[in-house]
């Protein structure tokens, strides 16, 4: 683990023992038997962009920096929630690190600390890539940029095979255990990596068929029934049902 | 492009070169490998290769703002949706969604490798890939230094007189 994680408590960092929730945020951050320490935004935006600098390994080395500083070293916030916040993450698009990041910060200084955490998270690696972006798509770059290009991107289809079977076996096992549930699984699996070789910008329309086909797989429900939990996840609970549903089917 | 990339940045990677290789042609295939490989290498998601294209298509601004979009859902659904995390997660029609669209997505990432093969120009660019296989499928080990290693090739390569082009 890198030095830049293990930094101890700092006199600057305005730690106390008040309640989130008494500050009107995030009441439910910390109903746990623990006393909640506040956590400086200064202190946010120095480590989250520590971990968005230095964070190399892609996403699991990133979900386990935050672990190491929010979970095991400053414990901020508790195990469940932390396990609670991948989860979530894994059930949703976009980057799951960056998710985690966010939500982690979210559940220490609200939305303030949300954005904060996530533009310090993302800001250095689109300041790197940025900065090689400007190297390697120069008008005439470079003979040996060219060519650290046309070696690194040539390896770059091993990686995606590579990360496929990385992904594989947890979704074997989510798929369940009878004949039909895994001869689906085999078909959803060919028809996405067909589509991804054939027809790029319809690909999406696979993933959603195939997911709208599993719901109705496992249940006899309406999928407009189903779509409404989207609802629900996008904040909308007062509103009714039909609004929800439109948010829903747009998020879709 | 982040609000669809379910199960990792690899599932837009067809979306991303359809439009941005083929449709709109703001970089070669070449060059959309060279954008791949930025954001496996660097720290951070591959979804700021984005980023690269985004610079590609109108500069410093353009890579800022496709940054900018593709990571706004991430924030969204923190900001907007945190408080609902649970309920998400215990809802049946929601696994049933994602276990119908998880296997999807995994046969998306690895079909995503014929594109991405199919950009390679070079005789010697195969013998690379290969090569990388061995190492990152075959061996286990790190993609970064995979990466890294066919970048150091590619530049003996180019200074051995090799054509490196796009």
């Amino acid at each position: 683990m890198p030095d830049h994680v293990k930094s101890t408590r700092e006199p600057g960092d305005q730690l106390s023992m008040a309640s989130t929730g008494q500050h009107g945020r995030c009441p439910d951050v910390f109903d746990d038997d623990r006393s909640a320490r506040r956590v400086s935004l200064a202190t946010i935006a120095r480590e989250w962009a520590r971990m968005g600098t230095f964070g190399f390994g892609g996403p699991p080395a990133l979900i386990t920096l935050l672990h190491r500083l929010c979970v095991q070293e400053r414990r901020w916030i508790s195990e469940t929630e932390f396990q609670d916040g991948i989860a979530a993450a894994n059930l949703l698009p976009d980057p799951a690190a960056l998710q985690i990041g966010i939500y982690c910060a979210w559940r220490l200084r609200g939305a303030a600390g949300a954005v904060i955490a996530g533009v310090c998270f993302a800001l250095p690696d689109v300041v790197v890539i940025l900065g090689l972006s400007v190297l390697f798509l120069a008008e005439r770059p470079s003979l040996w940029l060219q060519g650290a290009a046309a070696g690194a991107g040539a390896a770059v289809a091993a990686v995606a095979v590579d990360a496929a079977l990385g992904l594989m076996p947890a979704s074997w096992k989510r798929a369940g255990k009878s004949r039909a549930q895994r001869a689906r699984w085999i078909g959803y699996t060919l028809l996405g990596g067909t589509a991804a070789a054939t027809v790029g910008p319809y690909l999406v329309l696979v993933l959603l068929a195939c997911g709208l086909t599993e719901m109705a797989a496992r249940s006899r429900r309406r999928p407009t029934h189903h779509l409404r939990s989207y609802g629900a996840l996008l904040g909308l609970p007062g509103l009714p049902p039909w609004s929800r549903e439109a948010w829903a089917a747009l998020a879709l | 492009m982040g609000a669809l990339s379910y199960g990792g940045g690899f599932v837009i990677i067809p979306l991303m070169q359809a439009d941005a290789v083929s449709h709109y042609h703001w970089m070669t295939s070449g060059q959309f490998l060279t954008a791949v490989a930025l954001g496996q290498i660097t720290p951070g998601p591959l979804m700021q290769t984005v980023a690269v294209i985004g610079y590609a298509a109108a500069g410093l601004a353009g890579g800022l703002l496709a940054a900018a979009v593709a990571f706004a859902p991430s924030f969204l659904f923190v900001l907007f949706g945190a408080r609902h995390f649970d309920r998400l997660r215990r809802s049946d029609a929601i696994q049933s969604f994602l276990t119908g669209a998880g296997p999807a997505a995994v046969g998306a990432i690895a079909g995503a490798a014929i594109p991405l093969a199919a950009g390679i120009g070079h005789a010697w660019q195969v013998a690379v890939l290969a090569a990388a296989g061995v190492w990152i499928i075959g061996l286990r080990r790190s993609v970064v230094i995979g990466l890294l290693a066919a970048g150091l090739i590619g530049v003996i390569v180019a200074l051995a007189g090799l054509p490196v082009g796009t």
